[in-house]
């Protein structure tokens, strides 16, 4: 027993360090959200930087989205078409395939495809002002720095990944229907039938909502981890590469969540009508 | 001329030529045109790349200790990542199934074996190597264009040492093992994940029963066979955006994007092709 | 051993080198002069083989690089040392793997005898005992050596040094050239040297080219370039006559 609170012992330090950290990062972040959120209302709007941004964030984004999201609607039919032949169910293959990819895999899909761009673009950029002292140059200037660099990136990347998620929704369902006709030999009508059955409003809320939630997580990460860099060329990369992990860890997380209200709020219904 | 004074009518003014200007360079026809020389120029670069490590892999001189040494660095940072994202992927993949197959067969039993068959067949595989490419992709992409950038690759090759042998041969390895570990790891991590979500409804027996109905052998060739492949797509895209970065902080930083960018999607295109392919093998095997 | 025939170079349609040509003895060494930007690197770079020139022929220790195959071009590279100008020293190795490297991987060698070469090494640089240190925890002096080490302990035939004292203090690049002579002396080394520091060409080398416009002016020994009457050199050396 002795030696087991002893381990206990000898691994809570490092946990707690580690629990607290992470507390801290959150903190931290939630703080510069504010901060930046704050400065979204105060004149001057940096209204030029900001286009350029969703130039660079979303409009160059749009080919990536369209080729991913047709080849995962693609997946995901065949996928569907093989599990709910094992229950010979393959009549409801259109409706499940179209709510599966709006409520679930097009937003995270769009996500994760924006965070290798948003991150090594909008993290490396703002990293390497930071660390070639362009920030404080900036800041020596007068101008808020906050709001001249955070402020159109944030805003650029939040609206950006609501808009692609929409084409990359529109491509992965076009993506389902043609692959299950094309390879799967599945009738065109046959499968738009019991769309409308077992799609609702619903899911295509739930995918906006997520989609939106996404973009507010990635564009603060990707900003933090951008204006907290110290060091050298070396801070640019690791700065890089924890906003993609972190990013990626918040996507999951965000989705699973919001998954796990949707069931809720579904079990609920269920009660309720039934 | 009074609105021509007016700030906030030349604001809107500029934004809208402005957009005008920046969407009319995307479709010009030389846009179009260079964009589909680079995609032929990075294919065609990125198809050289692996044909020679290839070639490469079977030559002496083996870098054992590199190896391991790669091996250990890819799957002690990425082990973290994989967990978490895997294990959040296990409960949505069944919160999903639960709200889905509930319309359509009416019966939440199956749910733990749809969600294995899934897990194994595509999430467990394409997710992990996108999250690699996200983790251990941007970091050989940065080590390789920084390399690149202080001429020590060139150094390598005055040191007579072949420098696709020397860098990419032992991170391809490495990243493949590691590739399958982690996604064996990771469906593992879903598993225990998926059974803590769906807990009321099922005891450990029951969850193990169902998943032993559907989840097969060849359901577990086919997460291995998926893995190897798409683990080939990381280390040699990366790489390849690493020899070829521009210079300075600028060239990393770019080299990273598309190396990260270009990885997931060849991984969806690859895995969407394995996908065809498998199901058309599958319909000859049936008749 | 170093022939350079009518080389032409362009990068991204700018002609960097255009006509060059270069031609240096066995056991000679040779200075290369210019302007920053006018391509020295480049002239190095191509005399190895690791530019390909567009036009021209390049021909070292007997081999043509512009038709070698790769297997002939590493047998070239195993008798030619090279000297970065940012060193290239791998930073994830440390000073002894670094200056053991070819020993290593080329010459394949056990580890004590690659461990006692290098020590050798490293003491007649007088470096003494920074084997375990890292590249980045060197100053910019100790790094050049350490380069320097890497690039003669496979004791090549020929070697190449781009801009070996650049960034360094007039003492520390004394006794770098001091090493460079050295080294010179005791291998019989053929020596290519890109440098604008005239005490170094002075000490180091028998003949001095000076880049101009993508070709090659021969300017004969160094101590006739304070005399030299040809308009480009003037040019050139101005700056420094009056400092």
């Amino acid at each position: 027993m002795t030696v087991l609170t002893r381990q206990v012992q000898r691994i809570r330090g490092p946990i707690e360090i580690g629990v607290m950290a992470f507390l801290r990062e959150i903190g931290a972040m939630a703080m510069f959200l504010a901060a930046t959120v704050r400065h979204i209302f105060k004149a001057p709007f940096e209204v030029q930087e900001m286009i350029l941004q969703m130039y660079q964030v979303g409009v160059r984004s749009v080919p990536i989205v369209l080729i991913s999201g047709f080849f995962v609607g693609g997946v995901v039919v065949i996928q569907f078409n093989y599990a709910l032949s094992l229950f010979g169910a393959e009549v409801y293959l259109g409706g499940i395939t179209t709510s599966g990819l709006l409520r679930e895999v097009g937003p995270v899909l769009v996500a994760i495809m924006i965070v290798g761009r948003v991150g090594a673009y909008i993290t490396a950029e703002l990293a390497t002002m930071k660390v070639t002292e362009q920030v404080d140059a900036i800041r020596c200037l007068g101008v808020n720095p906050v709001q001249f660099l955070v402020v159109p990136r944030f805003l650029a990347v939040s609206a950006m990944i609501f808009m692609l998620t929409i084409l990359g929704l529109l491509v992965a369902l076009l993506g389902g229907a043609l692959v299950g006709n094309l390879i799967l030999d599945i009738n065109l009508s046959f499968y738009f039938a019991n769309i409308r059955k077992l799609t609702a409003a619903w899911a295509l809320f739930t995918g906006m909502l997520k989609s939106i939630l996404f973009g507010i997580l990635l564009a603060t990460i990707a900003c933090y981890q951008g204006m907290k860099t110290e060091g050298g060329a070396e801070a640019v990369g690791q700065a890089v590469n924890r906003c993609l992990v972190h990013c990626s860890i918040a996507v999951f997380l965000a989705d699973y969540i919001i998954a796990s209200l949707a069931a809720l709020t579904y079990g609920l219904a269920e009660e309720i009508i039934f | 001329m009074s609105w021509v004074e007016n700030k906030t009518l030349r604001l809107i003014g500029r934004t809208l030529s402005q957009i005008l200007y920046l969407a009319r360079l995307g479709i010009t026809v030389e846009g179009i045109g260079s964009n589909l020389f680079r995609f032929l120029e990075v294919t065609g670069g990125g198809m050289v790349l692996l044909i020679q490590t290839l070639w490469l892999v079977p030559r002496p001189p083996y870098r054992l200790r590199e190896i391991l040494r790669q091996a250990l660095t890819v799957g002690w940072q990425s082990l973290p990542l994989i967990v978490v994202v895997l294990g959040f992927l296990g409960m949505i993949t069944v919160l999903e199934l639960n709200f889905q197959l509930s319309r359509v067969i009416h019966n939440l039993e199956y749910v733990p074996g749809v969600a294995g068959i899934l897990m194994f067949r595509e999430f467990g595989p394409t997710v992990v190597a996108a999250m690699l490419a996200a983790k251990v992709g941007a970091g050989f992409t940065a080590e390789i264009s920084s390399m690149k950038n202080t001429e020590q690759i060139d150094a390598l090759e005055m040191l007579s040492v072949n420098p696709v042998h020397y860098l990419v041969v032992p991170r391809f390895i490495a990243t493949l093992a590691m590739q399958v570990a982690l996604s064996v790891i990771g469906v593992a991590v879903a598993f225990v994940t998926g059974f803590l979500i769906s807990q009321p409804r099922f005891n450990f027996q029951s969850y193990l029963t169902t998943m032993g109905h559907f989840v097969g052998v060849e359901d577990f060739l086919n997460l291995i066979a998926k893995a190897l492949l798409l683990g080939a797509v990381v280390p040699i895209a990366a790489c390849y955006y690493g020899f070829r970065a521009g210079a300075g902080a600028k060239g990393v930083g770019e080299a990273t994007t598309r190396g990260v960018v270009t990885s997931i999607l060849v991984i969806i295109l690859l895995d969407f092709t394995i996908n065809v392919v498998a199901d058309k093998i599958l319909e000859v095997v049936i008749q | 051993m170093i022939e350079l025939r009518d080389i032409g170079v362009r990068f991204h349609q700018a002609a960097v080198l255009r006509g060059a040509d270069l031609s240096v003895a066995e056991g000679e060494a040779v200075a290369l002069i210019g302007p920053s930007g006018s391509g020295k690197t480049t002239v190095l770079k191509t005399a190895v083989g690791l530019i390909r020139p567009q036009a021209g022929e390049v021909v070292l220790a007997g081999t043509n690089l512009t038709r070698a195959s790769p297997a002939s071009l590493a047998r070239v590279r195993r008798q030619v040392g090279m000297l970065f100008q940012g060193n290239a020293l791998f930073d994830s190795m440390t000073v002894l793997e670094n200056i053991g490297f070819v020993l290593r991987e080329v010459q394949r060698l056990a580890p004590a005898e690659i461990q006692s070469r290098v020590r050798q090494f490293l003491d007649r640089l007088h470096l003494g005992e920074i084997g375990g240190l890292y590249p980045r925890e060197l100053s910019g002096g100790m790094k050049k050596r350490v380069g320097l080490a890497r690039a003669m302990i496979g004791e090549p035939r020929v070697l190449f040094c781009d801009d070996p004292t650049a960034g360094l203090d007039p003492i520390t690049s004394d006794a770098i050239a001091d090493l460079i002579l050295d080294f010179r002396r005791q291998f019989k080394v053929t020596l290519l040297l890109v440098s604008n520091s005239l005490l170094v060409v002075k000490k180091i080398a028998d003949r001095v080219l000076l880049l101009h416009q993508g070709r090659l002016l021969d300017l004969g020994a160094p101590e006739s370039l304070q005399d030299s009457e040809r308009p480009e050199v003037r040019q050139f050396l101005q700056p420094e006559f009056t400092s």
